[in-house]
């Protein structure tokens, strides 16, 4: 540990990932009787993925961070894990978008070595992203209450996940830009200091986003995502507290309107609140999960020897029951503290980048995943009333696979900046 | 289906995880403390030409420096010349500044003694009774 470059810490850490990836997979053929060879090919895939971006990152960003490659790689390859062991077929279409990912992360190398030049598009990025956004509301198929999916033949898409990146890309060089005019003001409102109303536009634009896709795609977490992210970016490039707080009120009002004006957003809080009101129908997924976890105890009943198949959508929203259930306290704890330190490593990420632009894109990109991370694992601990979101690297979905490895490759791309200006 | 093998997988399986995590934790704790070493290389500093304590001869500046012979200073003289609480190197107004505490003998900057703050730039040196000092920033 004492004289490794970075680059030979990463190599070393996913040796580790490396063998938790075969043993998982092995375990499972073991337990649950589907064939060795194939647990041997796609651990063998998916660790020759990972080699594949080493090496990439190797070539491209020599000083990038070497904890975030290991971190990513062991989530997804225990996600992909769970996956195999839940629903078998599915496996090999999550296989591919790990492919296409990992493809996604190589051009993102090669094409963003320098990243400077996002910035001189980002009306582009926000028009990209509303478009993306608003696709499904009216070419869109609706699943479990939420209208999010674009159809494409097999494959479908959840076009949100881009839009996030993009939105992230917007308002930080918006925000570098104005951050100065932001954070001084001008007008006094009702014993309020305020900047110019002018400079507020943009910002209140993105407040009436998040309303919006409430509103015409009935997606609680996504709404709240977009709105938690913006809020996050806002008070980092300002440093003015007013705005989180004004924003906290903003959305306490928003979410406390939905909670009258749709059925749904009561129905998900109710049994938040009370699950056993309706335990066979509305709060059975939730009961589900809350045994599963329980079931699981300290070390888990074993990969594919517990019940995990039982709760409804396992394999996306609720991917963590099915791990606290068969890796147990520690297998869940562990997950958990992956997913910590992956945020810390972005936070970091965002304190030594050199330029504002960077350091406001990691931010961003740090705020969505432990924004998405916490709504889903608190969703099905039943901490906080459930929003449908994937849980990053372990649900099964192409574009939220393809999303957090893009997420991985700018943030590779950040950190290699920052270090290679401070040495 | 369990058995002997499952169960030995399944507590490797978690062992190496845990190993796994807690490399990574270390990476991160030594790059914590790196940039902890690197933002204090950047701090300004003062440091003892000629008298002093022994040993340690740096001293950087978070929000001020203390300097005397009482032994609740930042840099601890055992100089005669110097009063209990002697001097104080501050951040103020965006620039840093010595001032006299009301000493007995003063404190010398150049060849005159302070009679309120001075701001310092970078390689100002003063002296107390027989020790030197330099800032830097």
């Amino acid at each position: 540990m004492i004289a490794l470059s970075r680059r030979n810490i990463e190599l070393l850490l996913l040796f580790f990932v490396s063998i938790s990836i075969f043993v998982s997979f092995f375990l499972v053929s073991q337990t649950t009787g589907q064939p060795a060879e194939n647990a041997l090919r796609i651990a063998g895939f998916l660790s020759s993925m990972f080699i594949v971006l080493h090496i990439a990152n190797r070539h491209f960003i020599r000083e990038a961070d070497p904890a975030l490659l290991p971190l990513s790689a062991f989530l997804s390859g225990l996600g992909l894990v769970m996956i195999w062991r839940l629903k078998p077929d599915l496996a090999i279409a999550q296989a591919i978008w790990v492919l296409a990912g990992t493809a996604a992360i190589l051009v993102v190398l090669s094409l963003l070595k320098r990243y400077q030049w996002l910035k001189d598009y980002k009306y582009t990025w926000a028009i990209a992203g509303i478009i993306l956004l608003f696709a499904p509301a009216f070419i869109g198929v609706e699943r479990g209450g939420a209208k999010l999916w674009l159809n494409f033949g097999p494959v479908s898409f959840q076009p949100a996940e881009m839009a996030k990146i993009l939105f992230v890309l917007f308002l930080a060089a918006y925000l570098e830009e104005k951050r100065e005019l932001l954070s001084i003001s001008t007008k006094r409102v009702f014993g309020f200091w305020l900047p110019e109303l002018k400079h507020l536009g943009p910002l209140i634009v993105m407040w009436l986003i998040s309303l919006v896709i409430l509103v015409l795609e009935r997606d609680l977490g996504t709404s709240l995502l977009f709105f938690g992210l913006f809020l996050s970016m806002l008070y980092v490039a300002t440093g003015r507290p007013i705005y989180v707080t004004f924003g906290t009120l903003l959305f306490i009002a928003g979410a406390t309107a939905c909670y009258f004006a749709f059925s749904h957003v009561q129905a998900r809080v109710d049994i938040w609140l009370d699950p056993w009101i309706d335990p066979s129908g509305k709060g059975y997924q939730i009961i589900q999960s809350i045994f599963a976890i329980a079931s699981g105890g300290l070390t888990g009943a074993g990969l594919g020897l517990g019940h995990p198949t039982l709760i409804p959508a396992v394999q996306t929203d609720f991917i963590f029951s099915s791990i606290a259930e068969e890796l147990g306290l520690l297998g869940s704890v562990a997950v958990v503290l992956s997913f910590l330190l992956f945020i810390l490593r972005g936070l970091k990420i965002a304190l030594l980048a050199k330029d504002d632009f960077g350091r406001l894109v990691a931010v961003g990109l740090a705020s969505v995943f432990a924004l998405q991370s916490f709504s889903i694992i608190g969703g099905t601990t039943k901490l906080i009333p459930l929003t449908g979101v994937t849980l990053p690297y372990m649900s099964y979905g192409g574009s939220s696979i393809l999303m957090n490895f893009i997420l991985l490759a700018l943030l590779l791309v950040i950190s290699a900046k920052g270090a290679s200006q401070v040495e | 289906m369990f058995n002997e093998l499952t169960l030995l997988l399944h507590i490797a399986l978690l062992i190496v995880i845990y190993a796994f995590l807690f490399l990574v934790v270390r990476v991160v704790a030594r790059d914590l403390s790196l940039a902890k070493k690197a933002t204090e290389e950047k701090l300004p500093r003062i440091t003892v030409l000629k008298g002093g304590p022994d040993g340690k001869v740096d001293y950087p500046l978070v929000d001020q420096i203390l300097i005397g012979r009482a032994p609740d200073c930042d840099i601890v003289l055992e100089d005669s010349f110097a009063s209990a609480h002697h001097a104080r190197v501050y951040i103020a107004n965006a620039g840093f500044w010595l001032e006299d505490l009301k000493s007995t003998n003063g404190t010398t900057m150049g060849i005159r003694k302070i009679k309120e703050p001075v701001r310092l730039t970078r390689g100002s040196k003063f002296s107390i009774g027989q020790c030197v000092f330099q800032f830097d920033e």
